[in-house]
């Protein structure tokens, strides 16, 4: 049972008996009230009977006393009215005249009988009350004479009926008064309790909500006195367990990816550990294939001279000259086989180490592919292979190095007439493209590319055979070490299978790339790539050097480079400089320079070259820039100065610095400033030589 | 021809073919080449050999495989194989022991070395000695 229905149970019994004890008092004080009001009218009725009959008494006229006595009742409304002698006879009687006789015989009996529902209480000469039944019964004396005597006794009687009504009217408003106000009470009592008991409800709903772990149940705070104390109270301590409660699941939220980032971490690591281990193992048998690999291409041409070796120097198998010369020859080109295979070994190791380095300038095109033709041209013709190189003029410079390069085209070119028969043919070509690899090469790309982004253009140079081309599941292999094809149609490739990998690695040095494009039986086209440069490129050593140039006197107003030809002039006692300087631009702006004044200018790029060249050669003079990786100027000055042999040579020091005084302390002629290769001046030199 | 005792001889470089040729015709032996482990397991099919010189690295199939082919024949299990390699590792003349071979040349060998040991096949064989040309 719920707080509010025992309230309103408790309430309603305390109204009913509250409203049961006033009607029963205020039933009894109206009933006195009334009682009495009609016994004072019963008196007055009875006293103003008196005072009329006084006359019919002392005529003794009975007719008049019945007359009144009717008379009194019909004025009155009274039951009836009894007027009784003083030895209690009826001497008039309301209603029952017939009753009259009988009456005075028998007295009191007699009236008692004839009104059987009035009872008299007492009978005195007084004033008597009578109670009970229907009727309400008054007694008042008859006095005579002086009022001294008394005559006898008028009774009335008053009908209790109206009287009832009245009192049961009183009651039955009383009783509806009482409902209405139960009906009243209990309402007030619900909506009070229901002030009370609706929000202790919401913190009843709430704990549960919570006890059930809905946190987010807040409770109406909109209520007075000391509910709404309880309802911030408990709100506040819903807020302070969520806040706690989302402390913890954050905390436990944290602490679980703290934990499945160290297990994925963990993981990582030993993946990491294993690729790196299957790395290792994988290195590792590269490592023994290759030297597998270098063994066997060691020992086969060592075979054939040895045996043939043998062969000669054995007597008893009776060679001839014919035979001899052929014998002679075999060794001879397998030597040739085991050089150039030693020296790409040497390449290789030196790609290994990272010392394997290509020094990018600017070259002209023609410039390296005419050489490399020239060369090869005889072997060519050896061969009996048309060897064509197109139309290469009018192509913008690369930047490249141009003993790298030619090593590759010597390669392809060499690969290229291998695998060619008697009568075909081996073109070169070059030519400007937008990418590092044509796009139509892209899709079936075999070869090795440069990673870096693509910068500008590039030029493209290939080398064509009809030879037997490459099968394509050979086409990437070609590019390993050592991965190179035997073929069914000519011997044996004599080539060490290290080319190609050694001019991937060149190429991705230039930026470039390198590959190939083959239909088996049908040729193969092997092409490389070269970042363009629009600086024009220097004169080559072997290049014709015949080019009109009269940049002297040009030259001479530029800053530095005047100052620097008439040091030279100053100190050179012969014709034969040095010139040491690790950039090559600046050789080849001071050749530029010099050559014209009639020097005859030897260079070279490191402080180690500049010592042992000075040993060898003995040069009349040396320029010297004194930064350099390794050895420096300073230390070639200070090696140089210490000598004997070379402590005479004079030595002009070009320095980036202000402070020449250690240069000079050191030994050197003079010291003076690097010119300024960058300088506008200077380009208009280079432009005009 | 075909009664008459010979050597095959199995090797991918023309130089090293050529100059084994060489020194075996002049021994007075009958001599005959092929360039892969195929052929040479072909040749066996053609005119069983007194003695067959394979090398180890070749294409298509090399000396191993048709050493293991040959000898697992019946009919060839018994001719002497020698392996020629210029692969010089320890581990190279196990495998070739492996594959049934009954020696082992490493390149670049001594050509009377080479000429002992095919000696030493035909005498074990007891066949005629050839006099050399």
């Amino acid at each position: 049972m719920g707080i509010q229905t025992r309230f309103m149970l408790y309430f309603g019994a305390v109204v009913i008996t509250l409203m049961a004890c006033v009607t029963l008092l205020v039933g009894q004080r109206q009933s006195r009230s009334l009682l009495s009001q009609t016994e004072q009218r019963g008196v007055a009725i009875a006293n103003s009977i008196a005072g009329l009959i006084t006359n019919s008494l002392l005529s003794y006229d009975l007719m008049g006393l019945q007359s009144a006595a009717q008379n009194a009742k019909d004025t009155t409304g009274a039951s009836y009215v009894i007027i009784l002698n003083k030895e209690h006879q009826v001497a008039g009687f309301s209603d029952r005249p017939e009753l009259q006789l009988t009456a005075l015989e028998d007295g009191l009996s007699l009236a008692i009988e004839a009104s059987d529902d009035v009872h008299v209480s007492e009978i005195s000469d007084d004033q008597t009350l009578g109670v009970g039944g229907e009727h309400l019964d008054i007694s008042a004396p008859v006095l005579v004479g002086d009022g001294n005597v008394r005559w006898g006794t008028i009774r009335v009687g008053l009908p209790l009926l109206p009287l009832q009504a009245e009192l049961a009217n009183t009651r039955l408003l009383l009783i509806l008064l009482g409902a209405v106000a139960i009906f009243i009470v209990l309402f007030a009592a619900r909506y009070f309790t229901s002030r009370i008991t609706r929000p202790l409800r919401g913190l009843a709903e709430a704990t549960s909500a919570i006890a059930s772990g809905d946190l987010d149940h807040a409770v109406d705070e909109n209520l007075v006195g000391e509910l709404r104390d309880l309802s911030r109270s408990f709100n506040k301590m819903t807020m302070d367990l969520k806040r706690s409660r989302d402390a913890i699941r954050y905390q436990n939220q944290h602490l679980e990816n703290m934990v499945q980032e160290r297990t994925a971490a963990l993981r990582e690591k030993a993946r990491e550990l294993e690729r790196a281990n299957a790395e290792l193992m994988e290195v590792d048998r590269l490592k023994s294939d290759f030297l597998s690999n270098v063994s066997h291409e060691l020992r086969t041409p060592l075979t054939s001279i040895r045996s043939f070796t043998e062969i000669m120097l054995d007597r008893t198998m009776n060679i001839d000259d014919d035979e001899r010369f052929e014998f002679l020859d075999i060794v001879s080109n397998q030597a040739q086989r085991l050089t150039r295979l030693i020296s790409d070994l040497l390449d290789l190791s030196k790609i290994e180490a990272g010392e394997f380095t290509c020094h990018l300038e600017t070259l002209s095109v023609q410039d390296f592919l005419e050489p490399v033709r020239d060369t090869l041209g005889s072997l060519a013709y050896e061969k009996d292979i048309q060897l064509i190189l197109g139309k290469v003029d009018d192509l913008p410079n690369i930047l490249g190095d141009h003993d790298r390069l030619s090593q590759v085209l010597t390669n392809l070119i060499e690969n290229a007439l291998k695998f060619t028969p008697a009568g075909g043919r081996v073109a070169i070509g070059a030519c400007l493209s937008e990418q590092r690899i044509p796009e139509e090469s892209a899709d079936l790309f075999h070869g090795i590319v440069c990673d870096t982004p693509e910068a500008g253009e590039y030029i493209i140079i290939s080398v064509s055979d009809t030879g037997v081309g490459i099968a394509p599941t050979d086409q990437q292999r070609i590019f390993d070490k050592f991965g190179q094809v035997g073929n069914v149609l000519t011997d044996k490739p004599q080539g060490t299978g290290l080319g190609l990998a050694i001019s991937g690695n060149i190429m991705v040095q230039h930026g470039g790339a390198i590959w190939v494009e083959s239909d088996l039986g049908h040729g193969s086209t092997f092409s490389f790539s070269a970042p363009v440069t629009r600086a024009r490129a220097g004169p080559r050593s072997h290049s014709n050097g015949s080019s009109s140039r009269d940049p002297a006197a040009a030259t001479r107003e530029i800053e530095g480079t005047s100052e620097l030809v008439s040091a030279v002039l100053e100190h050179s006692e012969g014709r034969r400089i040095l010139i040491v300087d690790d950039e090559r631009e600046m050789v080849m702006a001071l050749t530029d320079l010099l050559e014209p004044e009639g020097y005859r200018v030897l260079a070279c790029h490191s402080g180690g070259q500049a010592v042992s060249k000075t040993r060898d050669l003995r040069p009349d003079l040396i320029i010297l820039d004194i930064n350099m990786p390794e050895i420096n100027g300073y230390d070639v000055l200070r090696l140089l100065k210490g000598e004997a042999q070379t402590a005479a040579i004079p030595i002009i020091v070009l320095s980036g610095e202000q402070d020449t005084s250690r240069a000079l302390a050191l030994g050197a002629a003079t010291c003076l400033p690097r010119p300024d290769l960058s300088s506008q001046l200077f380009a208009i030199v280079r432009t005009t030589s | 021809m075909s009664d008459q005792p010979y050597i095959l001889v199995a090797d991918d470089d023309a130089l090293v073919l050529k100059s084994i040729t060489f020194i075996l015709q002049r021994g007075g032996y009958r001599v005959v080449t092929v360039t892969n482990g195929r052929e040479a397991v072909e040749q066996f099919e053609i005119e069983r050999p007194t003695l067959a010189l394979l090398d180890v690295m070749m294409p298509e199939m090399d000396g191993l495989d048709a050493c293991r082919r040959i000898k697992s024949n019946s009919r060839f299990s018994d001719v002497p194989l020698f392996l020629v390699t210029a692969r010089a590792m320890v581990q190279e003349r196990e495998r070739g022991l492996e594959a049934g071979a009954d020696d082992y040349i490493t390149k670049p060998f001594a050509n009377k070395e080479l000429l002992e040991r095919v000696k030493q096949v035909y005498e074990a064989a007891g066949l005629e000695l050839p006099t050399s040309i």
